[in-house]
Order: C-alpha cells, then structure tokens, then sequence
C-alpha cells in the first residue's frame, strides 16, 4: 500500500513522509506566486487542505500533480486577501520589491532570477511563475486564473520582456 | 528600438513556445533572418525561459509539521467525536513541539473561569494582606499591578507560562464572536493580569 493510501486512510506517519517529500516545492511555489513573507503560513495551510482532500484523490494523476494543482488553486485564492494585508505600493513596471528572494544552493544567476521575478507585477509574476517556471499551459492557466487564454498569453510575454531589462540592470 | 519591430516582438514568446503556425510563423521567421536586435531578444527570452526551468525548490523557514499535525489531530478528534474542537496553534514561529493542545468551547469557558478566580483570588489577597511581598511594589500601584507582582514572585520564571497564556489568547480570538461581550472583557482583563505578572517574573529572573 502506498504512503498516499495509508494517508488517505488516517495514518499520520504516512502523510508526513508525504509532507516531506513535497513540501519544498509547494514553498518555492508559494514564495514565487505570492510572497516570501506568507510562504511558510500558505505552504501549511496547503497540506492541511491536502489531508482534508486526500479522500478526492482518484489517482488519475500523479499525487504530486494533483497536490500541486491543489497548492495553485488555494494560492490564488488565498493571494488577495493576504496582499489587502501589506501595505504596498504599486505603480506598474515600477513595482517596490517585494519579494526578498531566499535562494538555497543557488548560482548567482539563479538568484538574480529569483529577485527579478519577485519584482513582476502580480498577474504577470503568476503567469510567469505557473508557465515558465512549473510547466503548466495556457489553457490551465486559463483555467487557475479565470483569464482568456489570450491574456495568459500577454502576461507572459509582458513578465518576459520585464525580466529581460531587470537582468540587463 | 524601433516601433517598426514592435510588431514582431509581440509575437516572440509565441514564437518561442512554439505557438505559431503557417504565415505568421513564416513572417516572423523572414523577419529574424534580416534583425539582429530582435534575435538577441530572443536569445535573451529564451535563456530565462530556460533558467526559469531550473529554479529549484526551497524550504520553509521552520519545521511546519508540528502544526499541521496538531491540525489534523484536531480536524480527526471533532469528525470522530462531533464536538465543537477548537485547534490551538503551537505559538507565533515557534519551533516547539506541539502540544497536542486542542479544547471545546466548554473547556475554554473552563479555563477562562480558572484564569479569572486565580487573578481575584491574588489580587484579594494582596488587598487583605495575607501575602507580604518582599521587595513589594511601592504605594500607589493600583490592586492589578500588586496582583502581577505577587503572582511575579511566586511563579518565578515563566517560559512555558508564557506560551500556554498565547495559546489562551489566539484561542480567545477564534472564539469571541461564541462568547458574552461581558465575558470577553473579564477574560481579556485577566489575562493582562498575567501576562503582566509574567514579564515583571522574568524582569526579575535576569536581575
């Protein structure tokens, strides 16, 4: 039987091997998508979530997708009341820089990447994030977010082309 | 840059991802042949698309797994037993291993009932005189403050004092719009009382 069954069925050792062996990349996505400062708070509300959902896993996917999808899902959700909690300012390209990058083991240009995606501004920082970064589509994208496919598409290139000329600074 | 080339350069990270077919992809296709700048912007968007590939995990800044099993310790307890359970976090940040903490409503009325006589009962005493106090507080500090420091003296040092009044506290939170106004005061009140009693402890630990 395997650790996602025994979970499924209550065992708590078993969901925290789980834990353990997602919940690195459920914090980069957190920390990517909305912000370094509520990173850990999201990462463990998402495997809360995930031990009240894991009745719904059909294995149709791999667990680590589906757990996946769920972590975007709660993100994108969660984002808009955490971001009424800071106090911003943003004006457009020349959005503050909110995101302090927590790069571990990373090369120096892995870092640079990392705090110039945290300076996109939201949408484009997402679209970013969720196509270049974790390999989602347009089309689920589209779906996550409630945008056209259109939109992802120009959020994307915008995020792009934004990150082009932080680089080049 | 030119504008001439906006007109292409909006079709670059389609162009990239592969969505662009027929004419359009044979137009963008002249174009880059013929313009330096715009191939340098896509070998530049296609060095981030692929660094972006290899951006690695992280991990959080604590062990997070104490306080996700005390919540589903407790979302288990309240399926199993029905009862209103309230889960009470491990603390601010903290990194210490959880309680296993959970109450009802009834418990936490309980304890609030034992956190207002344990404060009436101190400041009474301290009132009457039937506890001197070396080093007392100085005439003039109202019967709350004497509390605090005879509760001070008699607890000592009070770490884990400390963080069971913060469970108290952020379970108040969740509770209060369950509770009497009235009550939610008094408990409030109390827990000032010895909270305050706690810091004067410590302020006193490290003299």
């Amino acid at each position: 039987m395997t650790d996602v069954h025994k979970a499924a069925g209550g065992d708590h050792e078993a969901f925290e091997r789980l834990y353990r062996s997602h919940v690195g990349s459920v914090h980069a996505l957190a920390r990517r998508m909305v912000g370094d400062d509520v990173a850990d708070d999201l990462t463990q509300e998402v495997f809360i979530r995930v031990w009240e959902k894991l009745g719904s896993f059909r294995g149709d996917s791999k667990f680590g997708t589906w757990l996946h999808r769920l972590a975007v899902n709660h993100m994108l959700t969660r984002r808009e009341t955490l971001r009424k909690r800071e106090a911003r300012t943003v004006t457009g390209e020349g959005v503050l820089d909110r995101h302090t990058a927590r790069p571990q083991r990373s090369s120096g240009a892995a870092v640079d990447l990392e705090r110039a995606v945290g300076r996109l501004p939201d949408g484009a920082r997402e679209v970013f994030v969720l196509y270049d970064v974790e390999g989602y589509g347009h089309e689920e994208i589209s779906g996550f977010m409630d945008i056209a496919v259109g939109t992802s598409k120009s959020q994307l290139h915008r995020a792009r082309m934004l990150l082009r000329g932080y680089l080049d600074q | 840059m030119t504008t001439g080339h906006e007109r292409w350069l909006d079709q670059l990270s389609d162009y990239l991802d592969g969505e662009l077919e027929g004419s359009g992809l044979r137009g963008i296709e002249a174009h880059l042949a013929t313009c330096d700048e715009c191939r340098s912007v896509v070998e530049d968007v296609r060095d981030i698309r692929d660094r972006a590939r290899r951006l690695e995990a992280s991990q959080p800044s604590r062990d997070l797994w104490p306080a996700i099993a005390s919540a589903i310790d407790a979302s288990s307890r309240q399926a199993s037993s029905g009862a209103d359970i309230i889960p009470l976090p491990v603390g601010p940040r903290s990194n210490a291993p959880p309680t296993g903490l959970f109450v009802t409503v009834r418990e936490l009325a309980a304890a609030a009932v034992v956190v207002i006589s344990l404060s009436a009962a101190v400041t009474w005493w301290a009132g009457v005189g039937i506890v001197s106090v070396p080093g007392a507080v100085p005439s003039g500090f109202g019967p709350a403050q004497s509390a605090a420091s005879l509760v001070a003296d008699v607890a000592g040092p009070s770490a884990g004092v400390a963080d069971e009044i913060i469970i108290l506290e952020t379970a108040l939170e969740q509770v209060r719009g369950r509770l009497d106004p009235n009550t939610v005061r008094i408990l409030e009140k109390n827990l000032r009382v010895i909270q305050n009693a706690i810091e004067e402890s410590d302020r006193k630990s490290v003299v």
